[in-house]
């Protein structure tokens, strides 16, 4: 698919199915791993999400290919966390009919991320499922917050305001990943004197 | 004493740590910042968790036999090419958003619609030949602030250096004496600093970059390539604004003359700067000298006992008055210095100067290795243009850039190739279409050219002969302008009036 802007019209041929796999697969699954995080829910995430892939692929509509990967992994994923939290959910208005039912454990009951540090893997899997996905995209996928918002479809500022309320528990569970010095504040040693020091703002 | 951070700013903070803000914010953020120490170390600590998630860069691999299992999804059209389905959209577009078309009560038939809708509400712009692609009014402006700020990133670099890296070395005559601007002359024993003492004088030299409005002539002298060359360069610095150069070869015959942009004021990565010139270096300083007379520190960076770089730093105001750099061999290949200088902190605009010279819109700085990547995205993204090495790729976002700004050269010469998706609507200013070359070409201090190919406006920026240039030009692809059939002009033109009407 190189340089697709070079290629004359008439020499040009689409990918096969195996180009498509061999293109995306590695990215998709490192996206469902850092999901779901661990390797066995990762494998079936994946292969959930190409067989969706395969089957609406009549039904692509305009966009990035890569873009629409995201968003089916991660709509597949929330959907499956959410199912797994017993909580009753619509469904996705496209298509809902094909999803595939798929009833993951929760991440921290098996967590074996190889790279992420263990204690920053846990962290992450105790995230709500919403926040996680979020958080992923932004800091271990690099999207910006354009592109997280087209793909989880909400708004700029709720990616925003997703983020951050992710990272604000991610660093309350990593206070002691801080340099020294900071871990007080977050370990529950509400430094109550300074905050009546400081007028109540409007937020 | 640390104070606990502003609430109200929280989610400001986090954005900005994802470079995810908007100008506006931004600058009110860091205002803020560089006056509350609670908030600095806050956005430091989310910095921290953002690395700890993002710095691990052995990801996870698949199982082996994952690809041949998902291979056979497909069963026997495996290897049929997908003939049917829409695949060559590879960079970035818009994904249909089920949010806006419930908020706008459209139909299922006018998804695409709703995600054209999205596209013109500015969500992204499309690279696919059949959306409308985003105008591209003069890209000559944006690609010469990319240019000359590239030259300019660093604050302990005098402006007057990359205004004579800009100007063509032909220009500027080799040094007829051998005689260096020196510093005034130094009467009093210099008073040794402290260490403490030093860091904080960087520290007020790098934030008082672009804080103060001056006027004043430089001597500069550059060794390249064994020969020493001299310039005078008229500096006039107006407050965030930027400075106005005019660069003199040694006769006094005018070389160049152009504005370099103000440089991007953050405390964070002022420091940061700072922190890695300390430890990979040994800084000293010293009080009591003089620089066009005025009082200054004088503070020197040297390594294993030689002498790397040395700053001349105004002591009432933390302005550069002069810097010398030295190569390994201990010889000086650049030294600016201000033989006269005024200086006030006044705001009055620059008017003279056309309003366009931008700020950069890349902001992410990417390995050169990277060009693999981006050429499967389909971007041009050569090793080599005209004999130019790629040495740097910057663009406005890690992932599905919209813009790439690649730099090529060969130590003396520097090609800036500026690459942007859209459709460039007219000629750019000052340019004159050249057949030969099938681009729009201006000549002058720099030369550039513009050109459509595909989807994809390129604009050259040089300091190299028109040789250069055009090599350069002729390196790249020529493809023709992606066209909109009428159909598509009219859809177009419907999205253009649902965004209003749905905004």
């Amino acid at each position: 698919m190189a340089l697709l802007n070079d290629v004359p019209e008439a020499e040009w041929a689409p990918p096969t199915w195996e180009e498509i796999v061999r293109e995306h697969s590695a990215r998709v699954y490192r996206l469902a791993y850092r999901l779901t995080g661990n390797p066995h829910d990762a494998e079936d995430l994946t292969q959930d999400v190409f067989i969706r892939v395969f089957r609406s692929l009549d039904r692509f509509q305009p966009g990035t290919f890569e873009g629409w990967l995201h968003r089916i992994t991660t709509n597949l994923f929330l959907d499956g966390a959410r199912r797994k939290q017993k909580i009753r959910f619509d469904g996705l208005p496209d298509g809902s009919a094909e999803r595939l039912a798929s009833a993951w454990p929760s991440p921290s009951e098996q967590l074996a991320d190889a790279d992420l540090d263990h204690d920053v893997a846990a962290a992450l899997a105790a995230l709500s499922p919403e926040f996680r996905a979020a958080v992923v995209l932004c800091d271990i996928e690099g999207l910006s917050y354009e592109e997280i918002a087209s793909v989880l479809d909400v708004k700029i500022g709720t990616v925003r305001s997703r983020i951050h309320r992710g990272r604000a528990h991610l660093r309350a569970a990593l206070a002691h990943r801080q340099p020294s010095g900071e871990r007080e504040r977050y370990l529950g040693v509400r430094d109550e004197t300074r905050q009546s020091l400081e007028p109540a703002r409007a937020g | 004493m640390s104070r606990r951070p502003c609430g109200n700013l929280a989610e400001l903070r986090s954005a900005y740590v994802d470079n995810a803000l908007a100008d506006g914010d931004r600058d009110r953020l860091l205002i803020h910042l560089a006056d509350c120490a609670a908030c600095r170390s806050d956005v430091a600590e989310l910095r921290h968790i953002r690395r700890l998630l993002s710095g691990s860069r052995t990801y996870p691999t698949a199982p082996t036999d994952l690809s041949s299992r998902l291979v056979a999804i497909a069963g026997r059209q495996a290897s049929d090419p997908l003939w049917s389905r829409p695949f060559r959209r590879t960079s970035t577009g818009v994904l249909p958003s089920q949010r806006r078309a419930r908020r706008v009560q459209l139909g299922s038939a006018t998804l695409a619609l709703a995600a054209l809708v999205s596209t013109a509400a500015g969500l992204g712009y499309s690279a696919a030949p059949s959306m409308s692609l985003a105008a591209v009014d003069d890209p000559t402006a944006q690609a010469q602030a990319e240019f000359t700020s590239m030259l300019s990133q660093s604050k302990l670099t005098s402006e007057s250096v990359g205004a004579v890296m800009l100007a063509r070395a032909e220009n500027l005559t080799p040094a007829l004496t051998s005689q260096l601007p020196t510093a005034d002359q130094e009467t009093q024993p210099r008073a040794r600093l402290s260490s403490l003492e030093v860091r904080s004088v960087l520290e007020r030299a790098s934030s008082a970059a672009g804080q103060y409005s001056y006027s004043g002539t430089q001597a500069v002298t550059a060794t390249v390539r064994g020969h020493r060359l001299m310039a005078t360069v008229d500096v006039d610095a107006r407050k965030r604004q930027g400075s106005q150069v005019t660069v003199y070869n040694e006769r006094g015959e005018q070389v160049m003359s152009g504005i370099v942009p103000p440089t991007v004021t953050s405390r964070m990565v002022d420091r940061q700067l700072l922190g890695l010139l300390a430890r990979n270096y040994v800084v000293s300083g010293s009080k009591g000298s003089k620089v066009a007379n005025r009082p200054a520190t004088v503070i020197e960076a040297s390594t294993g006992g030689r002498l790397a770089a040395r700053w001349w730093i105004d002591d009432s105001t933390g302005l550069l008055l002069g810097q010398e750099n030295y190569d390994r061999s201990g010889q000086l290949i650049l030294s600016s210095r201000f033989t006269e200088v005024q200086i006030g902190d006044g705001e009055s605009i620059i008017d003279h100067l056309p309003p366009r010279l931008g700020v950069q819109t890349t902001t992410t700085t990417l390995t050169v290795s990277s060009a693999a990547d981006l050429t499967t995205q389909g971007w041009s993204c050569p090793d080599a243009a005209a004999g130019l090495a790629l040495v740097r790729i910057r663009t406005d976002r890690p992932e599905n850039p919209n813009v790439l700004h690649l730099i090529y050269s060969d130590g003396l010469s520097t090609v800036s190739l500026f690459e942007q998706q859209g459709q460039l609507t007219g000629p750019p200013s000052g340019s004159q279409w050249d057949a030969s070359l099938g681009a729009y070409v201006r000549e002058g201090t720099s030369g550039t050219a513009t050109w459509q190919a595909g989807t994809v406006v390129y604009t050259i920026v040089t300091d190299g002969s028109a040789e250069l240039l055009a090599e350069a030009v002729r390196d790249l692809p020529h493809t023709a302008p992606a066209s909109r059939t009428t159909m598509e002009r009219i859809r177009a033109g419907w999205v253009a009036i649902l965004a209003r009407v749905t905004r």
